[in-house]
């Protein structure tokens, strides 16, 4: 199937969905502030009317050319395009800055393809032995495993985990607006005729996601800082950079390593990814003081990793529907869109596409080399010239029109406005958007396992005991009770290291 | 709105705002249409109340709405609803051009004197740009967009 699939990949439609991908991720990567989520949201509607398998090649791409992105800004202008690329400034703005920024885009663009195809690999390998497992879970492990990845509220929750709980309820509570799944019958629409069909999660997606940052842009009257000069002269070859990345195998496998290993974790992605990797390129290194000088190891270590977490991140979300980070929640709303759901039989009845899908991400981060090295510059130009009170009203535009392409509803865009007003208005009081999503996702997997489980266990007395009856359950319900405590065990032994540490100090005084 | 708020007590606010809004959202059907909406309303009245709670006990002050200036993103917005309203009226290319043409003017001011021969400049770029997506999305992707009076 493999091979077939690798084939089918090679249609030129196919090719070209990739390589405008990439340059689309790129461009909007680039922009400091604008994420990769907002990326994917704007690029959407483009998708629509393309083939299941061309639309999630496209959006694939655009999600890698978007990580890959941010690294132009945090060399260029120390300031990370996304939050993947916030330790690629560490040393790639030094570098900039020694006149070596074109070597800083050459080693980031090699490193960032070897990261892609890393992860490319690790998605390949790793799906299909976990979407066999899900095989095994019910109702109630569909359950347990929606409140697994609720617990990760915590991780999204940006300071306060109360509120980022609150933001999961609330999401929750939007996602059972409609007709309910099991039953059938209406809940929370006031009296409007067109929410019994309930808010489509691409319509929350783009409004949470996309206007708090355009409200943010329009407030700051700038998209992004002035750019540096880049002295055309210095050495920045293709073939230099890369064997200087293949020059530290350790730190490359390392770093691919630590990328799938953060990927793998719900919630976590490319913006833990970079900084953790860059942390133990340092502790691993023989000159760390020179960390923050402009070395080539620590931009390896950051670009590698935060690129192996654009496949490798959707592990969790092909397999059991649960995302890895947040552009992966418009990867799910688009393969649901396309009526496919994530499992094993992803892997069987819908084997095409999701090979397919998954080796072109490596494409994609071939493309990223061509792409970066040629285009790179010329997009960034144009970036940097686009004055920003143009590009509120296009990517405002291009909100619209993707939203009202999901159903041609034109209640759905005002949704999609008060949806992502409220958002903002809660992201400055401490609600961060992503929490919301992730409930309004969850809640839904959450609700079905629920009630099926409960309708299941009737027979017993109190029927909610057949969500603790299995060991798969009891194993889960483990998981999520450790995933919750994490945090908050960290806190507590930085807590008693603080204190261990303290004594020694006041001796030394 | 420049100023330092306790932003426990008022996200618990709005959280307890939207809980009574749903709670009397909540219509008598079945009780598997309902049980789950239910829970989740209670938990989210929950979450509220202990947010307000830890907002009287342990006060917790930050600024809001701190970068930029509030007005523009808040015209911004009004422009936004604005444009989507008259959308089924103008139709969407005509009132895409007059409201993207709006918020480039309103928004040019920020950063540099807005004269006639730059909004000379600045329309027929904004009209190029949404014929190029009117065309693209009417004529390749099929998706039909609102029409209006005009067309």
């Amino acid at each position: 199937m493999l091979w077939e699939t690798m084939l089918m990949l090679f249609d030129p439609v196919i090719l070209l969905s990739i390589v405008a991908g990439v340059s689309a991720g790129l461009f909007v990567g680039a922009i400091p502030g604008l994420t990769a989520t907002m990326a994917l949201a704007v690029l959407l509607p483009f998708t629509f009317t393309l083939p299941p398998l061309h639309g999630l090649v496209a959006l694939g791409a655009v999600y890698m050319g978007a990580i890959y992105g941010g690294s132009f800004a945090a060399i260029l202008v120390n300031t990370p395009g996304t939050p993947s690329s916030i330790a690629t400034a560490f040393e790639g703005y030094p570098m900039a800055k020694q006149g070596r920024a074109l070597e800083a885009i050459s080693l980031a663009t090699v490193a960032s393809a070897v990261g892609g195809i890393a992860g490319a690999l690790f998605l390949l390998f790793l799906s299909p032995p976990l979407a066999e497992l899900s095989l095994r879970f019910g109702p109630p492990e569909y359950f347990w495993v929606a409140v697994l990845g609720l617990t990760l509220i915590a991780s999204l929750s940006e300071g306060s985990t109360a509120k980022g709980l609150l933001g999961g309820a609330l999401g929750m509570v939007i996602g059972t607006i409609g007709v309910a799944p099991i039953g059938g019958e209406t809940r929370f629409t006031f009296g409007i005729t067109v929410l019994q069909g309930g808010v489509p999660m691409i319509v929350a997606l783009i409004g949470l996601f996309v206007l708090p940052e355009l409200y943010g842009i329009a407030a700051k009257a700038k998209s992004a800082l002035s750019a540096v000069e880049v002295d055309p002269k210095a050495k920045g070859s293709f073939w230099q950079a890369v064997k200087t990345v293949f020059s530290m195998p350790g730190n490359l496998i390392r770093s691919c390593i630590i990328g799938e290993i953060v990927a793998i974790i719900p919630g976590a992605g490319g913006n833990i990814a970079n900084l953790v990797a860059y942390n133990e390129a340092k502790r691993a290194s023989k000159h760390p003081e020179k960390f923050g000088t402009g070395l080539p190891e620590g931009l390896v270590a950051t670009e590698s990793s935060n690129n192996v977490t654009v496949a490798g991140s959707m592990v969790p979300l092909l397999t059991l529907g649960i995302p890895g980070a947040p552009p992966d929640a418009v990867i799910l709303g688009v393969m649901m869109l396309h009526g496919l759901r994530p499992g094993i039989e992803l892997f069987t009845v819908s084997g095409h596409l999701t090979y397919g899908f998954i080796l072109s991400m490596a494409l994609a981060a071939i493309a990223m080399v061509p792409v970066g090295l040629l285009g790179g510059r010329l997009i960034y130009k144009v970036i940097f010239k686009t004055p920003y009170y143009f590009l509120v009203p296009t990517i405002a535009l291009a909100t619209i029109l993707g939203t009202y392409g999901v159903r041609n509803s034109h209640t759905d865009v005002v949704l999609m406005l008060v949806l992502g007003t409220l958002g903002h208005v809660l992201k400055q009081l401490g609600v961060a958007p992503a929490p919301i999503v992730l409930g309004l996702i969850l809640g839904n997997i959450a609700e079905m396992g629920y009630v099926q489980t409960i309708l299941g266990g009737q027979a017993y007395q109190y029927p909610f005991l057949k969500l603790f009856e299995s060991s798969l359950s009891r194993i889960l319900i483990a998981m999520t009770v450790l995933s919750a405590a994490w945090p908050y065990l960290l806190a507590l032994k930085q807590r008693i290291q603080a204190r261990k540490a303290s004594p020694k100090e006041d001796r030394h005084e | 709105m420049n100023r330092e708020i306790n932003t426990d007590i008022a996200s618990g606010c709005i959280g307890l705002l939207l809980t009574v809004l749903f709670y009397f959202g909540l219509e008598d059907v079945l009780w598997m249409s309902i049980i789950f909406p239910e829970a989740v309303v209670a938990i989210m009245g929950v979450l509220s109340a202990v947010l307000i709670i830890k907002g009287l006990v342990k006060p917790s002050r930050r600024l809001i709405f701190v970068e930029g200036s509030n007005v523009r993103w808040i015209v911004t917005g009004v422009l936004f609803f604005c444009w989507v309203m008259v959308m089924p009226v103008l139709g969407f290319f005509v009132s895409t051009v007059l409201f993207m043409s709006l918020i480039v003017i309103y928004l040019a001011r920020a950063r540099t004197p807005v004269t006639v021969r730059k909004i000379c400049v600045w329309v027929p770029v904004v009209i190029a740009e949404v014929a190029f997506f009117y065309v693209t999305f009417t004529r390749f992707l099929y998706v039909p967009l609102p029409e209006g009076m005009f067309f």
